[in-house]
């Protein structure tokens, strides 16, 4: 049962707002897909949130309804985000009834989760890390946009298109996403050096490794791993990620394991897979995004839905640590 | 709001609580009007007299004209739709404790016999509620009322339901879709807003609850393969099993309308319980002609006549009585919320 202020009990029904919120910084570089992803996970969660089951709910403020619902009707109109929508997506709020993962349909009957199970996830698109590098992290005092975030970030999610994933780069080649990978790390280590006085809480890194159906088959070969990544909940997941990146972003992995030795800073990493189908490209066409029809149900796109809403629940489970 | 008395239907001085019915273009507001109002005006004259209706005169002429051309065999008419702008009526369910008290005292004037619901319609694509959505801003008094509806009912035009996804008619669902998906939202943030203003001037009530109801209209035109894909059966399940309907009605907003129905669900996570919500039938059997198309405008199929009646339109008339009847305990609780309200506002002066 939950309380109101007054004292009244009111099953279920969260009167006093989030009790927790996680906030969600998503970097990439230019093309990494950064409106999409937003746009999948958001799909997701309507998804869940509308399923038979019911065991998903969740609440997008006004605020976000706006750019979501019209990145929701490009999507099942099978279109990309388009340039105008991407200059205006900034910010995604879900607030997000966590008592699924602690006991489902009955604890939320019950109420014994109460408000300390709603948690407010707020997601920021900082921009293009390959474009240019903000102000902030060569120096200046001041910050623009969602790099203003930057200090009170949770979690830091990576996005690495693996379009641009490449086999060991043998000699004096760059590899193409060295740039980037330099770019990552000049951020993560100017968050863990803001960071140093300040040893409220981690920093929990992810990677989203995003079309990740256009990998190179060459690039997997050479990591020695198979063609679609283990389960969400297979350990090797993380053998298999750190296999990809280890010789395309090594400064930001480098970083990352270095967190023992740095103090407290950066959590373990977790790993994220995306990708979403496409009809095949014309010559001169943008790409649609192609549609499948579900058993018993309507249109969606083809994309591993399961992997955003395991990527939910890991926000979840930081919101419920940060209540703990 | 307590907007006085009224004297036509003898509904006495009534608590306001507004409801508001939202529909897309074409998406059978006017025909839905016109059969509630066959359905009120059968179900309204009965012995027990303990539910009474009330519209102002030209929403009342319009109604009746939706009827009477019904009752010819014609749909209303576009120019007729567009002869109003406002459309808005009331129900009046009377309280139960009244019904036990002698007639002679249920006439007297300090009695209020009847609990009251004040519907207005809304067409969704109208510029008004269209910049309120992209503003945020409920500068316009129409939205400022819209906003402070208890009950919603929503329309979904199941003619726009094709698994066609190259149609404008899927599009059009979508988009309808994203444009309640947000009202419902601003309605649970006005809803949460008004709530934590009352608590703030030590006003404490229940949890806001708005009640939504969905209305699916023109139901036989529904498509055989979209019913086929979703392993549903044409024809809705009876009244009496709630539990049925709902899973029935579900099975379609999810495909159509999922955002909508997400967000229904995370009013209880937005402080809000949208959970009672409510679905009902709208259906008027049209002519038909076998391995034909039909020419010109389709033609309302007409009831034979008998000894009690006949020459009327056939329509689902179970769903509206439906209709009616699931307002009458939400009409009997909501005045508490209501007299909150009107509480906070003459504390706020």
């Amino acid at each position: 049962m939950s309380a109101s202020r007054s004292g009244r009990f009111f099953p279920g029904v969260y009167i006093d707002g989030p009790s927790s919120m996680v906030q969600v910084l998503i970097v990439g570089d230019r093309e990494s897909g950064q409106a999409t992803f937003l746009t999948l996970l958001y799909a997701a969660a309507v998804k869940s949130g509308s399923g038979k089951a019911d065991e998903f709910r969740f609440h997008a403020p006004i605020e976000s309804m706006e750019t979501a619902s019209l990145l929701f009707q490009q999507l099942m109109a099978g279109a990309f985000p388009d340039a105008v929508t991407k200059q205006g997506i900034h910010e995604l709020i879900l607030q997000v009834d966590s008592s699924r993962s602690r006991g489902g349909f009955l604890s939320r009957l019950r109420g014994k989760e109460g408000p300390s199970s709603l948690s407010e996830l707020r997601f920021t698109l900082l921009g293009a890390l390959d474009e240019e590098l903000p102000l902030m992290l060569k120096g200046s005092v001041t910050a623009m946009g969602g790099w203003k975030n930057i200090l009170d970030g949770d979690v830091v999610t990576l996005l690495v298109d693996s379009t641009k994933l490449a086999a060991k780069v043998e000699g004096s080649e760059i590899s193409p996403m060295s740039e980037y990978d330099a770019s990552a790390e000049t951020l993560m280590s100017a968050i863990q050096h803001l960071r140093q006085r300040d040893d409220r809480r981690l920093v929990y890194p992810t990677f989203a490794f995003t079309k990740f159906d256009r990998v190179n088959p060459d690039v997997l070969k050479a990591a020695n791993v198979g063609s679609s990544p283990p389960r969400i909940d297979d350990r090797a997941r993380t053998t298999y990620a750190e296999a990809l990146l280890g010789h395309n972003m090594p400064k930001t992995v480098a970083l990352i394991r270095g967190r023992v030795k740095e103090g407290p800073g950066f959590a373990k990493p977790a790993y994220f897979f995306s990708w979403v189908r496409t009809e095949g490209s014309q010559p001169g066409r943008a790409d649609r995004i192609r549609l499948r029809r579900a058993e018993l149900s309507g249109w969606e796109p083809e994309y591993p839905r399961e992997e955003y809403f395991a990527y939910l629940g890991y926000l979840e489970n930081i919101a419920s640590r940060t209540r703990a | 709001m307590r907007l006085g008395l009224y004297t036509v239907s003898g509904v006495k001085r009534l608590d306001m609580c507004p409801c508001a019915l939202l529909g897309d273009r074409a998406s059978g507001k006017t025909t839905f009007l016109g059969l509630l109002y066959a359905a009120q005006v059968k179900y309204g004259t009965g012995i027990r007299d303990d539910f009474r209706f009330h519209a102002p005169s030209p929403t009342l002429n319009m109604m009746s004209a939706v009827y009477e051309g019904m009752k010819d065999a014609r749909f209303p008419s576009a120019t007729l739709k567009e002869e109003i702008t406002e459309l808005g009526f009331v129900f009046g369910y009377l309280r139960p404790i009244v019904g036990k008290l002698p007639h002679y005292i249920r006439e007297k004037d300090w009695i209020q016999p009847f609990s009251t619901l004040a519907f207005s319609a809304y067409d969704v694509s109208g510029e008004d509620i269209e910049e309120f959505i992209e503003t945020g801003i409920a500068g316009k008094p129409i939205i400022q009322q819209l906003l402070k509806s208890i009950v919603v009912v929503v329309l979904v035009d199941c003619s726009k339901m094709t698994m066609d996804i190259d149609t404008p008619q899927y599009r059009k669902m979508i988009s309808y879709d994203s444009t309640i998906a947000k009202l419902l939202v601003a309605f649970q943030t006005y809803k949460r807003q008004e709530a934590s203003r009352l608590e703030a001037q030590g006003i404490y009530g229940d949890a806001p609850t708005i009640y939504p109801a969905f209305v699916l209209s023109k139901y036989d035109t529904l498509r055989d393969d979209v019913l086929l894909r979703l392993g549903l059966h044409r024809g809705f399940p009876p009244l009496s099993d709630k539990r049925a309907r709902r899973d029935y009605a579900e099975a379609l907003l999810r495909v159509f309308l999922p955002q909508t129905l997400s967000q229904i669900r995370g009013g209880k996570v937005a402080g809000v319980s949208m959970d009672k919500a409510a679905y009902f039938l709208s259906w008027v059997r049209t002519e038909m002609h076998e391995g034909m198309d039909v020419v010109g405008a389709p033609r309302i199929v007409r009831t034979a006549f008998r000894p009690d009646g006949g020459g009327e339109p056939e329509f689902s008339f179970d769903e509206y009585v439906a209709f009616i009847e699931h307002f009458r305990d939400i009409a009997h609780r909501i005045p508490d919320e209501i007299r909150d309200a009107e509480k906070f506002a003459a504390t706020a002066v």
